[in-house]
């Protein structure tokens, strides 16, 4: 475990044949509130495959960078969990999570996650849909406690930057989404290369005081307000209507015909004629149609958290709206 | 910006197989915009959506399926009022399948919706691709290929209102199936294409093509390949003639 709550830089380089495991907590913890705090970790031997890494640099300066070569294995929390100050990039062979696979915030800056091995979120204990909204709205890293909705990759980017993340293995979610993206900067991408899988949800809301339950309002509006987008783009003409031609006609512009092409060859089993001229047309505005335009009345969409339905690759740019959430 | 490129077979088992969402920029910017793709040979699966994109941020929403995509509802594109053009575009050898609906699409955005199938497009109780352009849209087009089917309960549905022109031109086949229980033995097959100006009066059938324009431009229907060839028990031939009013 590191802790410097000085002005440098950290830099922890794990040699060749060395293995770090912990045996109750993380492998590596390492916190650091002054530059940069770097991590690098060689392919280990198989036996000794795996270790735990937390590693928080939220007060820190510069970039957090964590290179795992080997195999990243949490037995009973997140395989890989991180917090970054002022951007950071993490690079990863293999991770598995006895909860998340890969959980990580950042404040500010860009942040990029690529993930060379195939990355596992299993049944444990994972995060919470509060701690979700928490994190998007202090920057903090969310901590995992008693909620059962396991990621495989969950990426915050609170910064200004750039979101990118990238797989090359599998990524599975056994409890929620594969990839979880979430950017308040100005460019989101999802790159995969290989299966990604969401599993069903595990959890089950849980309120437990008036702040709480606000975020639930929160949600049911955005919900409801993402329904009210898709009934206004499913609405349909009134059919009945529509089969008269008269009101065909009468609601046609005269400078805009309606036609149908000729077949050119026989292989243009069917005809359909042009219509006879429109009648005289009256001049038809707007405000004469019996079918207005789709206008919408109502907000944009705003979709529920992935949680409520676990997705392959969840990838929201949401900058305004995190920026309003946060006042 | 946002960018999903799905090179791998992607499953999003209780959700949709693609989530993207944009909403996250104050001001316009060319730039910017949703673009969705899925690499030959993928396939992308939802138990709700197969892929979900919709941009109520500015620029264009662009969704690119060059493998199988499958889902309760196959594609769902949204472009909100901020964005500028839309376009669904389903590569060779691509399959597409929806129960609800195959492709739906809907612009709200200022510019163009056009949707361009080389693949074959498949929806149960459906629409095989139902398109929404708003009258901040311009033209509509929907294109699909040779050699090609898209299927539903309507085949190809769409809703113009946009101030351009609506096109519909379907080199492929255009396939309405018979609705399910509801309707069973009681209706004609209904010919393959119908727009409104030709003839909607087959009360209860469905439909291969239905195009609505209450826009300002032109409509344009050009079918190349036809449905199947009715049933031999059906007793209502098929119906090209215009109806008069």
């Amino acid at each position: 475990m590191s802790r410097t709550p000085g002005t440098g830089d950290v830099d922890i380089s794990i040699s060749a044949y060395g293995s770090v495991a912990g045996t109750t907590t993380y492998g590596i913890n390492a916190q650091n509130s002054g530059a940069a705090l770097t991590i690098t970790t060689a392919a280990p031997p198989p036996s000794r495959a795996s270790y735990e890494a937390s590693s928080h640099n939220s007060g820190g300066t510069g970039l957090l960078t964590i290179t795992a070569n080997g195999n990243v294995t949490g037995t009973s929390g997140a395989g890989m969990h991180f917090q970054a100050g002022n951007g950071a990039s993490i690079t990863t062979a293999a991770v598995y999570g006895g909860s998340n696979g890969i959980v990580g915030t950042n404040a500010t800056g860009a942040m990029t996650v690529t993930a060379n091995g195939a990355v596992t979120g299993n049944t444990g204990i994972g995060l919470t849909p509060q701690q979700w909204h928490q994190s998007l709205r202090d920057r903090s890293a969310a901590e995992p406690s008693r909620a059962t909705a396991t990621v495989g990759i969950a990426a915050v980017n609170a910064g200004s930057g750039f979101l990118t993340v990238e797989t090359n293995g599998d990524v599975t979610g056994t409890g929620a989404s594969a990839i979880l993206a979430t950017n308040s900067g100005t460019y989101l991408s999802v790159t995969t290369a290989a299966g990604t899988t969401g599993n069903q949800r595990r959890w089950r809301p849980w309120y437990r005081n008036h702040q709480q339950r606000q975020r639930r309002d929160d949600d049911q509006r955005l919900w409801r307000s993402h329904r009210c987008l898709e009934r206004h783009l499913r609405r349909e003409p009134v059919r009945d209507e529509q089969r008269s031609l008269h009101h065909l006609r009468a609601h046609t512009p005269s400078a805009a015909p309606i036609s149908a092409s000729m077949p050119a060859t026989p292989e243009l089993a069917l005809l359909i004629s042009p219509p006879t001229a429109p009648s005289p047309a009256p001049a038809v505005t707007a405000s004469k149609r019996t079918t207005p335009p789709l206008v919408p009345t109502c907000p944009l969409p705003r979709p529920p958290l992935s949680w409520a339905t676990p997705d392959g690759i969840y990838a929201h740019n949401r900058g305004r709206w995190l920026a309003e959430r946060r006042g | 910006m946002l960018n999903v490129a799905a090179n791998g077979d992607v499953t999003g088992i209780g959700g949709s197989g693609i989530r993207a969402i944009a909403d996250g920029s104050a001001e316009a910017n060319p730039g910017i915009g949703v673009t969705v793709t899925t690499g030959a040979g993928t396939t992308v699966s939802g138990g709700i959506y197969g892929i979900f994109a919709t941009n109520a941020d500015y620029g264009d929403l662009t969704v690119t399926a060059n493998g199988n995509v499958t889902g309760s509802e196959a594609i769902v594109a949204t472009n909100g009022i901020n964005g500028a053009n839309l376009y669904v575009t389903i590569g060779v050898y691509s399959t597409v399948t929806g129960s609800t609906n195959g492709i739906r699409a809907g612009n709200l955005g200022d510019g163009l919706l056009t949707i361009s199938v080389d693949g074959d497009v498949s929806s149960t109780v459906g629409d095989g691709i139902q398109a929404t352009n708003s009258a901040a849209g311009t033209d509509t087009n929907i294109l699909t290929a040779v050699g090609h089917a898209v299927s539903g309960t309507t085949g190809i549905y769409a809703n113009h209102s946009g101030t351009g022109a609506l096109t519909v031109n379907a080199s492929g086949i255009v396939t309405a199936q018979r609705p399910a229980a509801s309707t069973r033995g009681a209706r004609a097959r209904c010919p393959a294409i119908f727009g409104h100006d030709v003839a909607y009066a087959v009360t209860g059938a469905t439909v291969g093509v239905y195009a609505a324009n209450s826009g300002l431009g032109a409509t344009s229907i050009t079918a190349k390949a036809t449905s199947p060839a009715p049933p031999a028990t059906q007793s209502r031939p098929q119906t090209t003639a215009p109806t008069s009013p």
